[in-house]
């Protein structure tokens, strides 16, 4: 059986890059956005997605059976301090709107997101909220 | 053993791939033979039945499983289920359990919630035939 994890991934991180504006009018897939593994010098306004990869169960039977792989996609958003979170809740919610029972592809489907959590009160640089949408992988063969 | 490679075809469909759970059951009816001044219940063994209720992934793409099913719900005849615990050709250590069954009951929609996976099940009974129909015939070779 091929793993579809790596497949999946990239089919999540395009439905993003390629929709980005659709969270912030003004941002690029470039300037906004702190990809996994990449440096990154952060814009005013940005988020950081990042793909937790959890339980797979076998879902059929065979060498060539489905499994069912299960994930959650966590979207970090940052702004600045200063002007309340009324910003990023906004874009918060566009974001849930772009993957809320999404399909992006490579048999990726999401469920209902969760969210926006703020955290990080603390924090003097950044205001943050923090989604996270789970979904599933049927990987099959 | 463990069960993850678990083999059924159904009139001539290799549906292993979609089989999620398997209950193959074969009973042999008791009637009761108990005589006045017997110390003990005693029976006497009747016919035999067999039964095979299989959870599959629902799959509505042609030649699989929702149009098999279907078909075979028209089917008056019967028509021939193999079940091998494995994949593995058969042996000593694998055997095939061969009937000849009719399709008793098919739910499209096994109670799937939102969210998950789509399964349905199908119960197979055995089917009257031509001769005898003895029930499964188990073959090692």
């Amino acid at each position: 059986m091929a793993s579809a994890v790596k497949a999946a991934a990239g089919a999540i991180y395009s439905h993003l890059s390629s929709n980005i504006t659709s969270i912030a009018s003004g941002w690029s897939a470039n300037a906004n956005v702190a990809w996994p593994g990449v440096d990154y010098d952060p814009a005013a306004e940005w988020v950081r997605p990042t793909i937790v990869w959890g339980e797979g169960i076998p879902s059929s039977m065979g060498s060539s059976g489905t499994n069912i792989v299960t994930g959650v996609l966590i979207l970090q958003l940052f702004d600045r301090p200063g002007s309340g979170y009324g910003t990023l809740n906004g874009y918060a919610d566009n974001a849930r709107n772009l993957f809320d029972r999404a399909s992006p592809g490579s048999s990726v489907e999401f469920l209902a997101a969760s969210g926006p959590r703020q955290v990080n009160q603390d924090d003097t640089r950044w205001l943050q909220v923090n989604l996270s949408i789970p979904f599933v992988l049927e990987d099959a063969s | 053993m463990i069960i993850k490679d678990c083999d059924i075809t159904v009139d001539s469909l290799d549906m292993s791939t979609y089989l999620r759970a398997l209950t193959f059951s074969e009973e042999v009816e008791q009637q009761d033979a108990t005589r006045h001044g017997d110390s003990a219940r005693a029976f006497e063994a009747g016919l035999r039945t067999g039964t095979v209720t299989a959870q599959f992934r629902q799959d509505f793409t042609d030649n699989t499983v929702d149009e098999k099913l279907t078909d075979l719900l028209a089917d008056t005849d019967g028509f021939v289920v193999v079940i091998k615990p494995t994949s593995a050709a058969v042996g000593a250590g694998n055997p095939s359990y061969t009937a000849t069954m009719n399709l008793e009951s098919y739910e499209r929609f096994d109670g799937s919630d939102v969210g998950s996976e789509g399964l349905c099940t199908a119960t197979f009974v055995l089917a009257r035939t031509s001769g005898d129909n003895a029930g499964f015939a188990r073959a090692v070779s």
